[in-house]
């Protein structure tokens, strides 16, 4: 019998560590229709002026991305159907500006026309802001397997009468949308059409059901339609405290949204979660640019500091 | 000889000549009957026929004029028919019947109804005393016969009289005998094992009668000889592997034990060991089943055509039955291997009554692990086990209990070694999963036609993650605890009825209750502390469900040409309140072209109420077994296929072609991104659900026999799937949506002594989802173009396995060295596909040539 253990050993030791190899180049030859198509990326609030950042679609084979902004577009805005004028381009931020701030209740659309490309168009009825009633937080209600401290917070706010009213619920910088999504929160609440975030896997232990950390908050009125509303999100102390000591004022925001909005952000959040992941189903961003791709929508926002 | 009447004395002769040689008779076999002739029959007179048939066989018969007087025969052409079919069709509006008797056929008035006899009993291997299933027992010369049922049972009812019968077993010696039957007779026979041709065997359906004979469609059955004939990846047996062989059985992800069949996913598979569901099949992330060869006395396969006895899934069924150990002499069987070694031990508990079994197989990679991890902080290791154990008991001559179990385990774990012991933080890690089956049947035989039998089983599947750390600081220690799992648990009973009134029917039926408990998932938290304590549990509610089942059967033999397997499945199934039920009509049928070849066609509804939630291609052990509830409906699928299967008699080589046309709606999948590790909603907010087709050819030959043995499959198939939101709503195709599927595998005896076996595999590549452009999202994150779903290829997947066996056997002892290399020419076939940092698609491949070394013995 030893000298079969002799001879087993090193095979095993062999085919142990030669398990896998990797990162071979291969070729497919994929097809190029996603490129060379326009994209708007326009998020706006009530109140404060339309701007649109144009560029295009590139190869996915390319070496490595260039965002290839469209400083020679035509951006025809439009209000109720009305054509209103054409948004100016602005070297300096290297997007287009319009003179227009939204209005809750009205329809905002865009033509986007570009030399070389298929022109695009959007359209969007801008929501009116739903103002926070309440934010109210409870240090260190929570301790977790981990031995973390968590704050418990309620933001309160007044859901209108109309259903299907769509919201997105962040920990944030105070004001400062283009960083809407905040991580390590959890909430057990059932309205809740949570998102994930990429570092909360399984084997951090925070998956039950009920909690895990998340980059946004989607929430549906659909369980508490046309009434105020108390939601609880629980968010780590550590972090509240460091971004208060820093000075980042360090904000609840709730973004009253359109469907097209909700929809965008909520595939774009997991499409960032699955990417490289080979053993997950790619997921497709959704758009309402017709013949192009991107977000173009007016958001009712409002926004309270946490102390 | 003409007309006895007119020559008495002749008459009287030859008829105390048959008397005599009556008696020599039991042991002759009826080779004049098999004797086929062309004959092209005009309307006329019985005894007319009879003459030319005389004439044209070249055979003496026996018969009274009177007998045959008033009777006719229509016009009938036969070509190259045996001559029992054609004295069979002639006579069969008749009283008369006809045998033989040393090379005369004699015709004479038929017994009536009352004057038949059941022959009946069970066949059994002579050495072991173990029952065999599936045993042809054939009746020579009328195409007619029965198979013993899967605990050996049998029953002929036949005129009373001689009947001459052949018993034929793969692996076995044919048993030709005639059997005198006056009377209701139960006889056991005893089949002695066929050592020549054991090695000879690779691929097998061949339980008689042939192939085409067969009113069972899209269906095989591998012998365990055949199983361990192939090339084992790292020397590890595999059943699910060989099955994997098959047309219209596809591999999952390389080197996994997934079965993907007729486009059907995992989940849809009803694996059954000793008739109880088996609910995860995967060892070691799927690159091994469950199932130890050793312990496994058959295995069979069916993809389409289903009968009505099966039901609960829409694709396929693999039926496995354990041994059930020696009943005459102690015996112990084993194999020592690069990964796992696997002993197995038999016996009598009393000597011819009953037996006993056990097997049991460990891997010891934990034990090399640490090799490996010197400097590590911790003890990282892994392992799985498999325990078989069997014990039957005979109550009597009509009564026969088995009691079986399965336990299975795979463990992975990390903990902190010794001297880490003075870390201020202490974590241990464990991953759990594994299935438990338990089950008791017991045989009764209430009369020679009617065999019932009782089943009650458990069966449970749960996997469990735990983590457990200390954190001492300032003095005080705090532990936590935390287990995440789910499980899923069934009690069932049920009987069954065989009943074989005549050759014309077999009837089966049956009715069963199963009790679910499923836990998708469920989270325990502990804190041991002073100051902040904490016990808690969540997760998805517990789910109870009853499933209730019954089905009748009847394998008809319309006529010698014609045979059918017409059945009924009822389901139902309450769960949460609601309450789904289901009639699923089954139908197969097989009309003889000749005696060589038959076209077979089959309709199938099958419902499924319990499924799997996966997004990955490997066996991981996170995957949700979930119920229908009142949100999800239950899959449904409708099968039809049609094909012929051939045996070409002289190199005993056989073939077999069939088409199929499946749907399958309501299956389900993980909505895009979702997946288990993302619990912030319940399981049921994460799916879609959708519908599903697959159509497609398969062609297998078989040679069975010889030095060279083998088989050839080839799957040409379209599958593809629809869900509302995926894919715009448009069709897509499956994952395994496999156009060309190939597969061949050969064992050659090179010497007594000597086996070498080689496979090679080759199908399309797996289809994937590309990117086909991308863009910079509103807060400057890359965002890639899908342009449709599983709309590329990866690249082709073939490989090739070779295997040599060396056996050398002593009186009391075997033993054999087998060295297998798997992927032998290294090739290296696409795992995933992903895209590096300058944009170029990479492919990952796993394994490269893998050669491995098998000791077994038998002793």
């Amino acid at each position: 019998m030893k000298h079969y253990i002799k001879f087993l050993l090193p095979v095993a030791a062999i085919l142990l560590t030669s398990c896998f190899k990797q990162d071979k180049v291969i070729d497919i030859p994929v097809s190029e229709s996603g490129t060379g198509k326009l994209v708007i990326n326009s998020l706006n609030t009530i109140g404060n002026k339309i701007t649109a950042d144009i560029s295009k679609s590139v190869s996915i084979k390319g070496t490595t991305f260039e965002k290839s902004t469209i400083d020679n577009a035509q951006v025809k805005l439009y209000i109720d159907g009305q054509a209103i004028e054409n948004l100016v381009y602005d070297p300096g931020q290297k997007i287009y500006v319009s003179t227009v701030a939204p209005q809750a209740g009205k329809v905002y659309s865009v033509d986007v026309s570009a030399p070389g490309f298929t022109a695009v168009s959007a359209e969007t009825k801008s929501p009116e802001i739903v103002p926070i009633v309440n934010v109210e937080r409870i240090e260190n209600a929570r301790t977790d397997a981990d031995g973390m401290k968590w704050d418990e917070i309620h933001i309160r706010f007044n859901d209108p009468a109309t259903e299907g009213n769509l919201y997105i619920i962040s920990f944030n910088k105070k004001n400062d949308l283009r960083n809407f999504m905040a991580g390590d929160v959890f909430t057990y609440d059932p309205s809740v059409e949570q998102v994930l975030d990429r570092s909360s896997d399984f084997f951090d232990g925070d998956d039950d059901g009920t909690t895990s950390k998340a980059k946004a908050i989607f929430v549906r009125d659909d369980l508490f339609n046309g009434q105020q509303k108390d939601l609880v999100l629980y968010i780590k102390n550590a972090t509240i405290t460091s971004a208060i000591q820093s000075g980042d004022e360090p904000a609840i925001t709730l973004l009253h949204v359109t469907l097209d909005y909700y929809n965008y952000c909520r595939s774009y959040v997991l499409a960032q979660e699955v990417n490289n992941n080979p053993f997950s189903e790619p997921v497709n961003v959704q758009t309402n640019v017709k013949n192009g791709y991107g977000i173009f929508t007016v958001a009712g926002m409002d926004s309270r500091k946490l102390q | 000889m003409r007309d006895l009447q007119s020559k008495p004395v002749i008459r009287l002769i030859r008829m105390s000549l048959l008397l005599m040689l009556l008696t020599f008779s039991m042991v002759a076999g009826a080779q004049q009957l098999d004797k086929k002739i062309s004959i092209d029959i005009p309307e006329q007179s019985l005894e007319a026929t009879v003459k030319m048939l005389e004439s044209k066989a070249g055979i003496a018969f026996a018969y009274e004029s009177s007998q045959m007087q008033g009777k006719h025969v229509k016009a009938h052409q036969y070509n190259n028919q045996p001559l029992a079919v054609i004295l069979k069709d002639i006579l069969a509006d008749t009283d008369l019947q006809f045998a033989e008797r040393n090379n005369i056929v004699i015709i004479k008035k038929s017994a009536s109804a009352k004057q038949t006899a059941t022959l009946s009993g069970y066949i059994e291997d002579g050495k072991t005393g173990e029952r065999l299933i599936g045993v042809s027992v054939y009746i020579k010369g009328l195409e007619e016969g029965t198979i013993t049922n899967n605990f050996g049972f049998y029953s002929i009812t036949q005129p009373i009289g001689p009947v001459a019968l052949k018993i034929s077993y793969l692996g076995y010696d044919n048993i030709d005998t005639t059997v005198d039957l006056s009377k209701d007779t139960k006889l056991i026979f005893k089949m002695g094992l066929a050592e020549h041709t054991i090695k000879d065997v690779v691929v097998t359906a061949k339980k008689q009668p042939d192939l085409q004979h067969n009113s069972q469609m899209s269906s095989i059955d591998l012998s365990m000889q055949t199983i361990k004939s192939l090339p084992a990846f790292m020397g590890e047996t595999d059943v699910i592997k060989a099955l994997q062989l098959l047309p219209g059985v596809q591999a999952g992800s390389e080197g996994s034990t997934g079965i993907f069949v007729r486009g059907g996913s995992p989940d849809q598979n009803l694996i059954l060991l000793d008739g109880v569901p088996v609910y995860n099949v995967n060892h070691l992330f799927g690159f091994f089943s469950v199932f130890n060869s050793d312990a496994i006395k058959s295995v069979s396969m069916i993809k389409g055509g289903f009968p009505a006895r099966y039901g609960g899934r829409l694709s396929s069924v693999v039926d496995l039955n354990m041994k059930e150990g020696d009943s005459k002499e102690y015996h112990a069987e084993g194999g020592i291997g690069l990964i796992a070694s696997r002993l197995t031990l038999e016996g009598p508990i009393q000597k011819g009554k009953s037996s006993f079994i056990i097997s049991g197989r460990r891997t010891y990679a934990d034990l090399f692990l640490p090799l490996f991890m010197k400097d590590a902080d911790h003890k990282v290791g892994y392992y799985f086990y498999d325990l078989n154990g069997k014990v039957n008991f005979s109550l009597g001559a009509k009564d026969h209990i088995y009691v079986s179990s399965y336990f299975g385990s795979d463990k992975f774990y990390s903990y902190p070694k010794s001297n880490m012991k003075d870390d201020p933080v202490q974590d241990k890690f464990d991953l759990n999963w594994g299935n438990i089956t338990a089950v008791a049947r017991w045989n009764h035989e209430f009369g020679p036609k009617l065999f019932g039998n009782l089943t009650a089983y458990y069966s449970q599947y749960k996997f469990k993650i735990g983590t457990d750390i200390k954190v001492t600081k300032d003095n005080e220690t705090t532990q936590y605890i935390q287990n995440v799992g789910s499980s899923v648990k069934d009690k069932a009973i049920k009987y069954d009825i065989d009943f074989l009134p005549n050759t014309t029917h077999t009837v089966k039926m049956g009715v069963g209750a199963i009790a679910h408990t499923y836990e998708p998932t469920v989270q325990t938290t502990k804190v041991n502390s002073e100051t902040t304590p904490l016990d808690s549990k969540s997760g998805s509610a517990k789910i109870n469900a009853l499933e209730f089942d019954a089905f009748i059967e009847d394998d008809i033999r319309i006529s010698s040409k014609l045979k059918t397997n017409v059945g009924l499945h009822y389901a139902a199934f309450s769960v949460n309140g609601q309450l789904y039920h289901s009639l699923q009509p089954r139908f197969s049928a097989r009309y003889l072209i000749n005696d060589d070849m038959s076209f077979k066609a089959s309709y199938a509804r099958m419902n499924q109420y319990v499924q799997l939630l996966t997004n990955s291609s490997i066996g991981l052990p996170t995957d949700l077994w979930v119920p229908v509830t009142d949100r999800i409906p239950p899959q449904v699928a409708h099968q039809v296929a049609a094909g012929l299967a051939y045996t070409h008699r002289p190199t005993g080589v056989e073939f077999s072609v069939e088409g199929y046309y499946k749907t399958m709606k309501n299956v389900l999948e993980y909505n895009e991104g979702a997946g288990f590790t993302s619990n912030s909603v319940g399981w049921e907010d994460k799916i879609v659900i959708g519908n599903g087709k697959s159509y497609g050819a398969e062609l297998l030959v078989q040679k069975k026999a010889g030095r060279l043995t083998g088989l050839l499959s080839y799957t040409l198939s379209w599958t593809n799937r629809q869900f509302p939101g995926l894919n715009e709503g448009k069709a897509f195709p499956f994952r395994y949506d496999r156009r060309h599927d190939f597969k061949i595998a050969a064992v050659y005896s090179l010497t007594p002594k000597i086996d070498i076996s080689a496979e090679w595999v080759y199908g399309t590549g797996s289809a994937i989802t590309l990117p086909v452009g991308r863009y910079q999202g509103i807060d400057g994150d890359d965002i890639n173009i899908y342009s449709s779903r599983n709309g590329y290829r990866m690249p082709a997947y073939h490989r090739g396995d070779v295997s040599i066996k060396f056996m050398r056997k002593r009186k009391r002892f075997e033993r054999a060295w087998i060295i297998s290399v798997y992927n032998v020419y290294n090739r290296a076939n696409p795992f995933y596909i992903s895209q590096n940092e300058k944009g170029q698609f990479t492919k990952a491949s796993l394994f490269p040539i893998l050669p491995s070394v098998t000791y077994q013995f038998k002793f």
